[in-house]
């Protein structure tokens, strides 16, 4: 075989398969944020900081305890779920459009108040980890960094990444079957379709809302340390993740799941070949293209659900 | 009496004068404190800021466009500032302009395609020339490097695509949290390939030399404050402002009645860009140096959304306002803390906690108080904050043992709210305002109310519409007025209330209505007490069928899920005393009571409640029902005793009065001993004024024949109207009697009351609810076909065992005014097992629609009928009709259509009817408790009385009564027979023995029963 052919495409499949991996770790990054934006109706602006809250909280209990990273969700999912419960429970669910409507005011209200107060929220955690960690760069040290499973000679998949791409479709298949086959799912997938009627077929809604806010979060939390996993995190970090967060959200359509693992994934591979082939700078161009795109020509997302 | 001087002091000249001096000050301002102080530097990044602000809220507040990307042309304005004064050495000031049209122009790159909604063929043609002009200029480039711009290769190509790509989006289609993603990414995206280009510093960014001094920057920016205020004062004042606030509001709407959408939203998101950059440019030559990273922070959208949030959006001066707060809040108080983000993070929470509406919001509660000291409540109740501590604070509280807090008695009778001018009720309206302040004092979470002028027959209805609002039309009083109300309803505690229900036997359910079951009186409470809606409120309905000890129960359960939701309780129930109301127009300002004794036994009442003993209140209850004909047999009275349970300790009585000849009182329970002795030290307060005229005669009193607490609902008067009503009383004969030998509505409702002529009408309706089940799970129909346009005009098929069966039609009763087709599903079961196939019919009902409505309707389900018997797999030519009460009236009505002449239908489409406890003659009915529901004039009467309109060609029709029915109802239908017959008609008349106006439905479920064999052998009949 020619040998430029030959690595032409090794390179696409290489490309292919981290688009593919990095899509299931995308994955997970956003469907906290689906579930918040596709119940809630709310743009949560601290999603980031939040994840990058659950990084630090990881490296917080490894100080203490050394141990494997992954024993760390034990503290970090439960601790995330509260967070996100309380947070919601207490704070936004009073804010929604529908709490705002009550008062008389707009639908845009409603939707510019959690923006404000999730911005404000975004803001006091990046300031609260600087003040606790400094401003240095992190990673949470573990024996998988630099492993790689080989699949041919010249073609080879980052370990970590094999593994939480395995989490991600772990995660996604369960809220997948919580969300159709428990109550509480079912709760939360009616209080998604109509808000209104939910509340008359005897749901308290805010303890729905609390409840998904709250495995949203706790999905973020497993996300944060991934995240902390593969590369390095500062206290401002956020942003980043917020914006992935919505491009696979955008891409795969809020509200399904199944939307977030195929965005995640076009979005991945859309980034690496890019990457590849035109430079660094061209991953962060060629996503947001790909979200504006599908913005553009379908913005209810590839996979939105019929109504 | 803030609101009032604040309004009466921010009005006209005094605006535009203390607007005038605040202008000349800003002018004057840097000379006299210098031109390089704080203070002018302080003031700049205000002007800024404000601008920034308008051109947010040009698209939020007025367009409803959020948008989280305006700072994109932030970026694009400063480094076209950077790049024109570094590279092109051309002067700040005349960059500036040049910098506000590249925003300008990229607003516009990025509004367009404005009509498209998707990419797609319209945009193919102008991305082609594009490409072919890209493909040329990278020729050019090629030959001739100078004329690569862009210093780099891959920045240009990917600059390029991008404008190109932007520009053949449809940004401006996109809606909501989508559209303000599209424009974070928009921004993120330009702010990426910015980072990477050389030429503007990859990242480390550039400087903005000049040589302007802070002055000339301070009235550079005060202008472009000015001009953009005026412009957008203009704007909005304009055709083009007035569009904008239509396409907030509904763009549908605003899109049907003409207005262009799309340009309107291109118009102000162009000028939004415009501001943006040029505020934006103004703001780089201050800061002097520019990043990419910085430039295209989304941080700058949040100060965005913090400027116009905090000062109040969709208002001219809010981001005025705002922009004050910014400044306060991020430049002087995060300079002093040194902690810049985190303050104005916290202070965003705060603005939305404390004040979701902005400041100038903040000012519209200020100035809708009352006084001071609700002002201050009034702030506290429209902070977000509220709800927050109201939780924390139930949580504490929960299970704390009864929670009632107050409980007043309150009449319900709109009088008092709708005729404010009559001095005979001023008593009642002061009590009414001394429960308020009673209410205020006991700081209640939610008034649970129960009104006994809602009234419900199958469950108990629960009212949880979150906020309910309209105007309502009193049935008696509409020529006083219309009762406006707005209030919210606290949801979770009526569904709470929903789910116990079962622990007391009540099977209860939630509506969601605001309009129809809100009725006058918990209006008329809700009013008085809670005009503003500072308290949720939880309405319960008054089914008629539950008994006071019923009602007590219900009341106990209610307050019980309310303390498991740790809410305080004011507990009100809305109903009068005495009922008997007056039957001749009185004097509104010399009311009296028209039962000659209703005063004493009302006073004994009232003194007994006094006296906190409740075993003297139990026992007296009955007697004083017997002999007062109270509301509702004191319901309402019982609802609170059950609520307060063994607190109650006495009463306070506010107010003790008479309304239009029936007894009212505003009364508080007293629940602690202080309230229970000064009730007993003040006893019934006597009326401040004497009466001066003569009581009116006394009327008959009621029939003795009914003193059930059901009759008394005929409480509600025939009164005589005022000039311009309808003309109620001119049925009125002449020797005084109303109709036939009826002299009073009680009598006349004596007859037609049905539900009062049995002894327990509950077992009925449960007889026919299971059986309807039963029947629809056994016959397989098929429900809710639509006949006609309304939603109500469906009817439910049940189908016959064979084909080309005959097809019947069965119409329910209900006094024109109630039910519908479910409740009478078991009518198809032995028609159906007797070959036949069956319809049961649903129509619209009173006072939705008027009876004329209604019969147009049944005609047209007989014309859909014979239109689709086949589909149906019946026969079109073997249709025939049955219906019950209300129903055989409109039987009827339908036997004496003209049907070739109106619905070229053949004359006998109609092949036979069945009319059962029938009503033929419509008149009694005006001078019944059913007028104001189906609102009856002379045209009316006559237009549909069958008995006026015998036909001359008719099928046979069969008249069929029980014959325990009232004696009215042998009289409609013997009249109605003997007409029939006189006029050569066929007809026959079926008795039923011992049947009373209920069980004689029993009949349809058996077709070997009278009934059913009779409609079967008139089906039988038709077969040709």
């Amino acid at each position: 075989m020619n040998e430029d052919l030959y690595w032409a495409l090794i390179d696409i499949a290489n490309g292919l398969l981290s688009g593919v991996m990095l899509g299931g770790y995308y994955a997970i990054i956003s469907i906290g944020l689906a579930l918040t934006f596709g119940v809630m109706r709310l743009v949560n602006l601290a999603h980031g900081d939040l994840l990058v809250l659950a990084a630090y909280l990881a490296v917080l209990a490894l100080q203490f305890v050394p141990m494997s990273p992954f024993i760390t969700l034990a503290l970090v999912i439960p601790v995330m779920f509260g967070v996100g419960y309380a947070l919601q429970r207490f704070m936004l669910n009073s804010i929604s459009v529908q709490s705002m409507e009550r008062r008389g005011m707009s639908t845009g209200y409603g939707l510019m108040s959690p923006i404000l107060v999730t911005f404000g929220l975004s803001i006091v955690i990046a300031h609260a980890l600087l003040g606790g960690f400094a401003s240095d760069a992190r990673i949470i040290r573990n024996a998988l960094s630099y492993s790689a499973v080989r699949l041919t000679e010249d073609l080879n998949v980052s370990t970590l990444r094999l593994i939480f791409f395995g989490i991600a479709v772990a995660i996604l298949l369960g809220l997948h079957l919580f969300l159709k086959r428990t109550h509480a799912g079912r709760a939360i997938r009616a209080s998604a379709d109509d808000v209104e009627i939910t509340p008359l077929m005897g749901m308290v809604t805010p303890k729905i809302n609390a409840m998904a806010s709250g495995i949203a979060i706790s999905i973020a939390g497993v996300a944060g340390v991934m995240v902390g996993m593969s590369r390095t995190f500062q206290p401002f970090d956020g942003p980043v993740f917020l914006l992935i967060a919505f491009g696979v959200v955008i891409v795969g359509g809020m509200g399904s799941i199944v939307g977030s693992l195929v965005g995640g994934m076009l979005l991945g591979i859309t980034q690496v070949l890019a990457g590849t082939y035109f430079g660094p700078s061209a991953q962060l161009v060629a996503g947001y293209m790909l979200i504006l795109f599908v913005l553009a020509v379908r913005p209810q997302g590839l996979f939105a659900r019929r109504r | 009496m803030i609101g009032a001087f604040l309004d009466q002091w921010l009005s006209g000249w005094r605006v535009r004068a203390a607007l005038a001096v605040g202008v000349v000050i800003l002018i004057l301002a840097p000379v006299v404190l210098g031109a390089n102080s704080y203070v002018t530097q302080i003031l700049l990044t205000l002007f800024i800021f404000a601008v920034f602000g308008h051109a947010w809220n040009l698209l939020a507040g007025y367009c409803g466009l959020l948008s989280f990307g305006n700072q994109v042309y932030v970026g694009i304005a400063g480094f076209t500032m950077g790049i024109l004064v570094y590279y092109g050495s051309v002067h700040v000031w005349v960059a500036l302009p040049i910098a506000g049209l590249v925003s300008a122009a990229f607003a516009y790159l990025l509004a367009i395609p404005v009509r498209a909604s998707r990419i797609g063929l319209s945009v193919l043609k102008p991305v082609a020339i594009a490409m072919v002009l890209w493909g040329g200029y990278e020729i050019l480039v090629f030959y001739d490097p100078w004329w690569d711009v862009f210093g780099d290769p891959y920045v240009r190509r990917v600059m390029i695509l991008l404008v190109i790509f932007l520009g053949a989006m449809p940004l401006l289609t996109l809606e909501g949290a989508y559209f303000a993603v599209a424009t974070w990414l928009i921004a993120a995206a330009i702010g990426t390939v910015f980072n990477e280009w050389k030429l503007v510093g990859a990242g480390g960014g550039m400087r903005v030399p000049s040589s302007v001094t802070l002055e000339e920057m301070y009235y550079v920016g005060l202008l472009l404050l000015l001009i953009t205020t005026w412009v957008i004062r203009l704007l909005l004042n304009s055709r083009i402002g007035l569009a904008l606030t239509a396409v907030r509001d509904d763009a549908e709407a605003a899109a049907t009645v003409g207005v262009d959408v799309a340009r309107v939203k291109l118009v102000a998101f162009v000028l939004s860009g415009t501001l943006t950059g040029l505020a934006a440019g103004l703001y780089f030559i201050e800061a002097v140096s520019i990043t990419p990273p910085s430039a295209f922070n989304v941080f700058w959208s949040a100060y965005f959304v913090f400027v116009v949030v905090a000062g109040g959006m969709g208002t001219v001066s809010g981001p005025i306002i705002g922009a004050l707060i910014f400044v306060a809040v991020d430049r002087i108080l995060s300079g002093w803390l040194e902690q810049p983000l985190l303050v104005l993070g916290l202070a965003s929470i705060f603005v939305i906690l404390v004040m979701p509406r902005g400041v100038v919001g903040l000012v519209d509660v200020l100035r809708r108080s009352r006084d001071a000291r609700t002002a201050l409540q009034d702030m506290f109740d429209s902070a977000v904050l509220a709800d927050l501590l109201t939780t924390i604070r139930r949580r504490r509280r929960r299970q704390d043992g009864n929670p009632v807090v107050s409980a007043f008695l309150l009449p319900g009778s709109p009088l008092p709210l709708l005729r404010p001018d009559v001095e005979s009720w001023k008593d009642l309206r002061q009590g009414y305002a001394a429960a308020a302040q009673a209410l205020t004092r006991s700081r209640p979470d939610v008034l649970l109310i129960y009104s006994t002028q809602w009234m419900a027959v199958l469950d108990q209805l629960w009212q949880t519409r979150p906020r309910v609002r309209g105007i309502h039309v009193d049935e008696n009083w509409h020529e006083f007025g219309d009762l406006a109300y707005d209030f919210d309803i606290d949801t979770e505690l009526a569904m709470a209330c929903i789910e116990q229900s079962g622990d007391v036997g009540v099977r209860s359910k939630p509506v969601n209505y605001d309009q129809f079951p809100i009725d006058t009186g918990a209006i008329v409470a809700i009013n008085l007490l809670n005009p503003e809606s500072r308290w949720p409120v939880v309405l319960a309905s008054n089914n008629l069928y539950h008994d006071g000890a019923l009602t007590a129960r219900l009341a106990g359960m209610a307050v019980q899920s309310a303390a498991e939701q740790g809410k305080r309780i004011a507990l009100i129930g809305v109903g009068g005393l005495s009922g008997l109301m007056h039957r001749r127009e009185v004097d509104l300002a010399d009311d009296s009571f028209a039962g000659d004794t209703d005063d004493h036994w009302n006073r004994l009442l009232l003194e007994t409640l006094i006296s906190g003993d409740t075993t003297q209140v139990g026992e007296l209850l009955p007697t004083y029902g017997a002999n007062a004909h109270p509301d509702m047999g004191m319901k309402h009275l019982e609802w609170l005793l059950g609520g307060v349970g063994n607190r109650f300790s006495g009463a306070y009585v506010h107010a003790y009065c008479s309304i239009y000849g029936a007894g009212a009182a505003v009364v508080e329970l007293a629940m602690d001993d202080r309230l229970a002795r000064r009730g007993r030290s003040r006893g019934i307060p006597a009326p401040t004024r004497q009466r001066l005229v003569t009581r009116a005669k006394a009327p008959t009193d009621a029939p003795a024949t009914a003193v059930s607490f059901q009759e008394t609902r005929a409480a509600a008067p025939i009164k005589s109207a005022p000039a311009n009503s309808t003309g109620l009383h001119s049925g009125e004969n002449s020797d005084g009697f109303l109709f036939r030998n009826f002299k009073t509505q009680a009598e006349i409702n004596a007859q037609y009351d049905v539900e009062a002529s049995v002894d327990d009408f509950g077992v009925y309706v449960d007889f026919f609810l299971s059986n309807s089940e039963r029947v629809r799970n056994s016959l397989k129909p098929t429900l809710d076909v639509s006949y006609g346009p309304t939603t109500a005009e469906h009817l439910d098929f049940y189908p016959a065992r064979a084909p080309d069966a005959p097809l019947h039609m069965f119409i329910h009763g209900g006094y024109w005014h109630s039910l519908s087709s479910k409740e009478f599903s078991f009518v198809a079961e032995g028609l159906v097992d007797g070959g036949a196939a069956v319809v049961v019919l649903n129509y619209d009902l009173c006072p939705n629609v008027t009876i004329t409505e209604i019969v147009r309707q049944n005609r047209a389900a007989i014309k859909w009928l014979y239109e689709n018997a086949r589909q149906l797999n019946c026969n079109p030519n073997r249709i025939s009709v049955s219906g019950h009460s209300a129903g055989g009236h409109l039987t009827a009505m339908l036997m004496a259509t003209d049907w070739s002449g109106t619905y070229s239908l053949p004359d006998d489409v109609v092949k036979s009817g069945c009319a059962i406890s029938g009503l033929f003659d419509l008149s009694p009915f005006q001078f019944s408790w059913l007028q104001p529901k189906l609102r009856l004039t002379e045209e009316e009467i006559e237009r549909n009385s069958p008995q006026r309109h015998i036909p001359r060609r008719a099928g046979p029709l069969i008249v069929t009564l029980g014959d325990d029915e009232s004696a009215e109802f042998h009289r409609q239908s013997s009249e109605f027979l003997a007409a029939w017959n006189a006029a050569g008609l066929p007809g026959t008349y079926l008795g039923l023995p011992s049947a009373n106006h209920f069980t004689v439905l029993e009949g349809y479920l058996d077709r070997r029963s009278p009934l059913c064999s009779a409609i079967l052998a008139q089906i039988e009949a038709s077969r040709k």
